[in-house]
């Protein structure tokens, strides 16, 4: 239900056979478009499990809330790097707070 | 028949469909206990992020803290089903549990621990961890044992010979190709079923499910198409959950108390004794019908420490909780979380719908064997319980495969090798399986193929609304509280009989949305047959789950499994009924 591109960002992997958000999604939710870019299917489909988001490696996806729960702006935003994730949630006030976890031994 | 489809046929020894937690279990046990077995993982998404787990888990729920047996296991589970269980079952993945821990533990699964380095226990059965990433590091087991995997390749039906499972057939959603994999033995390890219902959410939160939209119940539906015996479909699975973000509930109990309360502040489950997972839905459920909702879960006594790590447990597997505070602008500690019920979803890893199996977990078909959250009558399985029936699988169709091998070798020096039954192993004329690889190739492509006007093509998010829109009226949905009576299950009966038929006007665009209408076709019957064993079960079994209120009471009659077996040609449900010995008891037709 909701992630957001930001095409400042994105390449479309460019360089890869495949763009890691088409490759990674389990809704089959993202497909290549042209100009190198990825677009996704209908954001209605998202499930929230934010693998896109995890695996991007130019960090150009986000996470939101629709309206309708309750989503005033707030955002996450998640970096993986070798045995740890560091996310990064964005509050509408502009307050940020950040996690550095290892998710791996 | 279509011209631009690209025909792959494939052989393997085992194939097992679904690479969640208890299809990559399967797939690993085979490749180690018989590293020459040939063994194939077909999967609709990308293994890597598929299933249940692609979000991650923040507690390992089937786990044994000291002090807990197998036995103690069973106890609770019996409980939790409210005495319909099969002892062995149970047991012989309970004995499993802390195996498939320390497993994952080896993998690489960072888990929570005390100072003198035992789990941090979060409950008497769970575990805590740092699960977000739970799911590559079981995939990267399956990677580094070189087993194929197929992915983006969405199984639709099985390949039978002579009543035995022969492998499956499918079609990718990212080219034209259509599989018919021929295998020794197939395990389906597939997942349950979301989007029965409707979901909690309209619109553009219709997603944010508890259950993963993704999992769409095929494999129950192909086993229902080749006639495999069903049971405990009408135990439905409702999750108590966190309003809006379907955040699980479990996660703010990590050590800490937290209170449930009642729109008025009272503790309401403190009048009740021992409730069982349905009944602390029930109970919330009852206290709204008294005008005394909206029910929450009170976190304001929480420290801040402990609302941090509560975000980080939260992150770990439902990150949308945390945006919600983000947007509210508040820490855990200043709201307390207003709780509801989920759509009913069909699963066999929390509730016990799915293939009627054995203590080895074979299916009623020859051939085919089931783990997870498709193997029904095992309740309480979660992650571990999952892998711990992945491996009791292989493990089952290993054997099996070594005793059919040998007693074919045996009966070709005997020169009986033309013997009707096992011909499909030892010969090649029928390698292909000609007619029935023909008919699911045009089955599966029609909906691209259909020529319609817009107004007589159906989409497939159309007839899913349907679908969904009539089992929330008449089955018990959401708005119902779950409740049920023959009068209204009969009137779906026919609604879906309805639906069924638009199906052969269902149009396609593109190969997604042709995934999009097997998942609504299979769904559809899934709900025909979860509405007979409703309709069959007159008691009210498990309520908040199963509650009848033209059978308000529960009877001692009712112990036994509803089960059931489609006929696919002559498109009728037969239910049958089971001790809970699993004797055959009197059948019946609906």
């Amino acid at each position: 239900m909701a992630v957001r591109i930001d095409f400042s960002r994105c390449d479309g992997c460019r360089q890869a056979k495949e763009s890691a958000c088409v490759y990674i999604c389990p809704g089959n939710l993202f497909y290549p478009a042209e100009n190198n870019l990825v677009k996704i299917r209908d954001i209605r489909d998202c499930w929230d499990c934010a693998a896109c988001v995890k695996i991007c490696p130019k960090e150009a996806l986000e996470l939101y809330l629709p309206v309708q729960l309750g989503g005033k702006g707030a955002t996450i935003t998640a970096r993986t790097r070798g045995k740890g994730i560091s996310w990064e949630c964005a509050s509408p006030s502009g307050k940020k707070e950040k996690f550095k976890i290892q998710v791996k031994n | 028949m279509p011209s631009d489809i690209d025909i792959v046929y494939l052989e393997t020894d085992i194939l097992i469909v679904g690479g969640g937690a208890a299809g990559c279990m399967a797939a690993i046990t085979v490749k180690d206990m018989a590293p020459g077995c040939q063994v194939l993982i077909m999967e609709k998404a990308q293994l890597e992020r598929s299933g249940c787990l692609a979000a991650g888990i923040n507690a390992i729920n089937a786990y044994l803290n000291p002090g807990e047996t197998p036995e103690s296991f069973l106890d609770y589970v019996k409980k939790e089903a409210h005495g319909i269980i099969q002892d062995e079952l149970v047991l012989s993945m309970a004995k499993e549990l802390n195996e498939m821990t320390r497993l994952l533990e080896h993998w690489g699964l960072p888990i929570y621990k005390d100072k003198d380095g035992n789990y941090l226990a979060r409950g008497k059965r769970s575990i805590r961890i740092k699960g977000e990433r739970i799911k590559p590091i079981i995939a990267a087991q399956v990677k580094k044992r070189g087993i194929p995997v197929l992915n983006r390749v969405v199984a639709t039906n099985y390949l039978i010979q002579d009543g035995r499972v022969m492998g499956a057939m499918g079609f990718s959603v990212r080219e034209k190709k259509f599989y018919a994999i021929r295998a020794k033995a197939t395990i389906c390890a597939t997942a349950g079923a979301a989007g029965i219902y409707g979901p909690n959410n309209p619109g553009w939160g219709r997603h944010r499910t508890w259950y993963p939209p993704f999992n769409t119940g095929s494999g129950l539906a192909m086993g229902l198409r080749a006639g495999a015996e069903m049971t405990s479909f009408e135990m439905r699975f409702i999750a108590l959950r966190v309003k809006d973000t379907l955040a699980p509930t479990g996660t703010v109990a990590q050590g800490v108390k937290v209170s449930h309360v009642n729109g008025l502040g009272e503790k309401y489950l403190e009048q009740y004794r021992g409730l069982t997972t349905a009944g602390r839905l029930k109970a919330g459920l009852i206290e709204e019908e008294a005008g005394r909702g909206p029910c929450f879960l009170d976190t304001t006594q929480l420290t801040s420490e402990e609302g941090n790590r509560l975000k980080e447990a939260y992150l770990h597997m439902c990150p949308s909780m945390v945006l919600s505070w983000a947007n509210q602008g508040i820490e855990p500690n200043e709201a307390p979380l207003e709780l509801t019920g989920s759509e009913p979803y069909l699963v066999g890893g929390h509730a016990m719908a799915g293939y009627w199996i054995d203590e080895q977990r074979r299916t009623t078909l020859p051939g085919l064997y089931a783990a997870g959250e498709v193997a029904g009558g095992v309740p309480k399985k979660y992650v571990t319980g999952s892998m711990a029936e992945g491996r009791i699988a292989a493990l089952t169709a290993l054997a099996d495969l070594k005793n059919l091998s040998d007693w074919v070798g045996r009966e070709q020096s005997r020169g009986f090798a033309s013997k009707e039954t096992n011909r499909a192993l030892v010969t090649e004329e029928n390698r292909n399986f000609p007619g029935m690889v023909d008919n699911e190739l045009k089955r599966i492509f029609q909906p691209l193929n259909r020529k319609f006007s817009k107004r007589q093509g159906i989409g497939p998010e159309e007839l899913e609304e349907a679908l969904q829109k009539v089992m929330d009226e008449y089955a018990g949905g959401i708005k119902d509280n779950y409740k049920l009576a023959e009068a209204k299950l009969k009137v779906v009966a026919m609604r879906l009989v309805e639906l069924e038929k638009l199906e052969e006007q269902l149009v396609a665009k593109d190969l997604h949305e042709l995934m999009a209408c097997h998942e609504v076709a299979e769904r559809i019957l899934i709900a025909r047959i979860l509405v007979e064993h409703l309709r069959y079960r007159k008691e009210s079994r498990w309520p908040g789950y199963q509650e009848r209120l033209d059978y308000p009471d529960t009877s001692a009659r009712w112990e036994l499994f509803v089960n059931s077996v489609y006929s696919e040609g002559a498109n009728k449900i037969q239910i049958v009924t089971r001790s809970l010995k699993g004797e055959l008891l009197d059948g019946g037709t609906n």
